[in-house]
């Protein structure tokens, strides 16, 4: 034990105080600002990805016209847009003559059922 | 008296030779042109029309528009002042908002859209609902375009003719005025957009030569970097040793001159304030300020507006080598002038005792372009000057209008609000002029730290109410209130101090207690903002929340909803409603009358049609000019269906796929290149 602290107080009354002192040189320019670029591009994939994966309903994102899509389906009166059209959503377990329009919202809403009587 | 002596050494500079002249007044045409063509263009007989441009504008108006009402000769004059002073960091300011212009497009505008509303005041009366919150906004936000934007831009703008031209400062700024009113009077937010396009070309365009010229002449990038440390004046030694001493640090540039990212607790522009500080007042700036994003809502659709919104952050890369480093070289090439430190000389120099920096910029225009070119730049200064201007003159008219004289004359008809825009305008020209010689007074060393001192005690709060407002729910009107209340107590608590000890300089440090105003103003605004943010939420928390019935698409989760708003502001509701009946009333009795004097009314009319070319013919020409002609007087008021459609129209924020995705991408490309720059110069 004592050798050891005496190893190290040797060690440092021989260093010289400069040594502790030291201010890194700076990296090149373009180098700080590579860096800068990468840290930024690693967090905009990790955000991307993050997205990708909890919002996967972007066909239905009311932001976005699809065009096409509204030509091919179906739409009952009054439910353009918002509404997923598709027969297997739209069928209710509550009896043969009820219907129900789902109201898909952007990522993290919730999804809220209408049902139609008819 | 000081004036005087300025002008008469100026003198020798002023532009007076023929190809200087004839850039500037082709300059002149062109700018008159494209306003007349898009005067002719529009329907500016309208609210919707005059004050939002139809809303039919495409990205590149919008981009430029941005850019242009957001650089001022006060940039011009103020960044590269500051630049020559302390170095790159200064731009930080600029650099910082390309992010912010961004949140703008994405998070912002989409709620303002679906809200479908015209001015900023408006907006929060109905998400909180209540008159007191919007009266505050409107006049606080009138107070700040007299106090920081335009006093300082016609300031500025005044310091370069001065220097260009010898006019006397009040000269130069009536005639400014005078040019730039008869296109915001006139035009409507369209011609101030195509306009701004125009300005912008000629700004960028002149900068960018200037900025060959003085690189050429400081002997390129290295040469700048390498001769900026040495930028001495020549007299650095007190010539009243008794009176005071002049340490070095006021006239040695500063270490950290190259860098952006710098020290936090001892230098000019701490790193956590440009990152966090900057970030509040940008926030006000450009998300919840009338002049900006009164540009997004005249977009034809979202994407345009996001589009738009990445054009003039790629422009706003621009300024650090266009102003900043061109500023450096000027105290490169003139340190005796522009780095001057004795009292007395800067007097001789530039007119105020605390330094010269100011004059960087207009000082490389007079002594390095050559004739013709020298008339350019006058012009690319009136360009800027004019076009911020008149994007604040338009805002300020929209504001005063639709917010307080449409409350205190609610039976006002769409033609009396349009005359009223314009009175207002002439009103508050007359005002900032009365306020320059306070700017002039006050700080006259560094304009930039003026602007956004001012900005930092006032602003936070606004940039508070609207952050959470826009995006927390739980936010009330009480919570909203008291949160501004209490913002500006706490910001006029420093500001006041401030004032009355004023600022101080290098040599003669101001008295003001350290513990008032010791703490950097950027720091300031960050603990401002979070104050008044934990205002906002404790009230609102301790009061009733504002059922979602009223705030279907007015804060940002429910953008997309679709179920029927209550609005809040039915009181409004009301006031249109019996304006209409005063309306219909009115018509009605005038039929009366008109049926009960048939006859005389066909005699009269014979003599009307006679003496009406004769006398009206002036009054058609104004009439037209103002937009307040015919047509107008002749559209009938659209259909309740019509109008129903119009408003889907304007509210709606679906955008296409692909371009949603192109947008996106470029915004990405557009934060990475600024990632790499403030990499590169931190």
């Amino acid at each position: 034990m004592n050798a050891l602290l005496a190893v190290s107080f040797f060690l440092l009354v021989g260093l010289e105080p400069v040594n502790c002192q030291t201010v890194q040189g700076r990296l090149q320019p373009w180098l700080q600002g590579l860096i800068a670029l990468t840290v930024f591009l690693a967090l905009t994939g990790i955000v991307f990805i993050i997205h990708k994966f909890w919002c996967q309903d972007k066909e239905n994102d009311p932001e976005v016209l699809n065009e096409g899509n509204k030509a091919d389906m179906t739409i009952p009166n009054g439910t353009e847009g918002n509404y997923s059209t598709t027969a297997a959503n739209f069928r209710c377990e509550e009896g043969h003559h009820v219907y129900q329009n789902t109201i898909e919202n952007d990522c993290g809403n919730t999804i809220e059922v209408l049902s139609t009587e008819m | 008296m000081e004036q005087e002596s300025l002008v008469s050494e100026l003198q020798k500079a002023s532009i007076s030779n023929p190809a200087d002249i004839s850039v500037i007044s082709f300059y002149f045409l062109v700018v008159i042109g494209v306003g007349l063509w898009s005067m002719y263009r529009t329907n500016r007989g309208t609210v919707g029309g005059y004050f939002l441009a139809g809303r039919n504008m495409v990205w590149w108006p919008i981009g430029a528009s941005l850019f242009a009402s957001n650089i001022g000769s006060g940039h011009f004059v103020g960044l590269a002042g500051t630049g020559a002073a302390n170095g790159l960091a200064v731009a930080g300011f600029e650099w910082n908002a390309m992010f912010i212009v961004l949140l703008l497009g994405w998070l912002f505008v989409p709620v303002y859209l679906t809200a479908g509303v015209i001015t900023m005041p408006q907006y929060l009366k109905k998400r909180f609902g209540g008159q007191r919150i919007r009266l505050y906004l409107s006049i606080l936000s009138l107070f700040m375009y007299i106090f920081t934007k335009i006093s300082v831009d016609m300031f500025s703008g005044a310091v370069f003719i001065q220097q260009a031209l010898g006019w006397n400062i009040y000269v130069a700024v009536i005639a400014l005025l005078i040019i730039t009113t008869i296109y915001t009077v006139t035009g409507g937010l369209a011609a101030l957009m195509y306009t701004d396009t125009v300005q912008t070309f000629v700004m960028v365009g002149g900068a960018f030569i200037l900025m060959g010229f003085a690189f050429n002449e400081v002997g390129g990038y290295q040469g700048l970097f390498d001769k900026y440390m040495n930028a001495l004046p020549s007299r650095m030694v007190s010539p009243m040793p008794a009176v005071y001493n002049i340490s070095a640090s006021c006239y040695m540039p500063r270490e950290d001159s190259f860098h952006m990212i710098r020290d936090a607790i001892s230098s000019d522009l701490p790193w956590p304030a440009i990152i966090l500080g900057l970030s509040v007042n940008s926030l006000w700036y450009w998300c919840s300020d009338q002049v900006i994003v009164q540009r997004c809502l005249a977009g034809k659709n979202l994407t345009h507006v996001k589009a738009g919104c990445i054009l003039c952050g790629y422009l706003k890369l621009l300024p650090m080598f266009i102003m900043v480093m061109p500023g450096m070289i000027s105290r490169v090439l003139y340190p005796d002038e522009v780095a001057c430190v004795i009292p007395e000389e800067c007097k001789r120099i530039c007119g105020t005792e605390v330094g010269c920096s100011n004059i960087a910029y207009p000082k490389l225009v007079v002594s390095l372009m050559p004739n013709g070119l020298r008339g350019l730049m006058l012009a690319v200064m009136l360009a800027a000057l004019m076009s911020s201007l008149a994007s604040i003159f338009n805002s300020s008219g929209t504001l005063f209008t639709m917010d307080i004289y449409n409350r205190l004359r609610p039976q006002a008809r769409d033609k009396e609000l349009l005359i009223v825009g314009r009175v207002w305008i002439l009103l508050l020209v007359g005002v900032s002029i009365a306020w320059i010689p306070v700017v002039q007074a006050a700080q006259g060393g560094q304009l930039f730290d003026y602007i956004q001192s001012i900005s930092s005690y006032l602003a936070p709060p606004i940039a508070a109410v609207f952050l959470l407002g826009v995006f927390v729910k739980r936010v009330n009107e009480q919570g909203a209130f008291w949160g501004l209340v209490g913002g500006l107590a706490m910001g006029m608590a420093r500001m006041i101090p401030e004032f009355i000890y004023g600022t101080g300089s290098c040599l003669f440090p101001s008295a003001c207690p350290r513990l008032i105003c010791g703490v950097h103003y950027l720091y300031f605004a960050v603990i401002l903002f979070f104050t008044s943010a934990a205002i906002v939420i404790g009230v609102s928390l301790c009061t009733l929340p504002i059922p979602d019935k009223h705030l279907h698409r007015l804060v940002f989760s429910l953008r997309h909803s679709k179920e029927e708003r209550i609005d809040l502001d039915t009181e409004e509701e009301e006031e249109a409603k019996k304006r209409q009946a005063a309306r219909k009333q009115h018509q009605e009795q005038a039929e009366m009358s008109a049926a009960k004097n048939g006859k005389l009314e066909h005699g009269l009319e014979v003599e009307g049609s006679k003496a009406a070319p004769s006398s009206g013919w002036l009054r058609q020409c104004v009439g037209w000019f103002c937009g307040l002609g015919t047509g107008s007087q002749e559209q009938e008021e659209p259909r309740p269906e019509e109008k129903a459609e119009e408003s889907q129209r304007l509210t709606d924020i679906t955008e296409h796929s692909t371009w949603r995705a192109v947008v996106n991408i470029n915004a990405v490309i557009m934060m990475a290149l600024s990632m790499f720059l403030w990499g590169y110069y931190a």
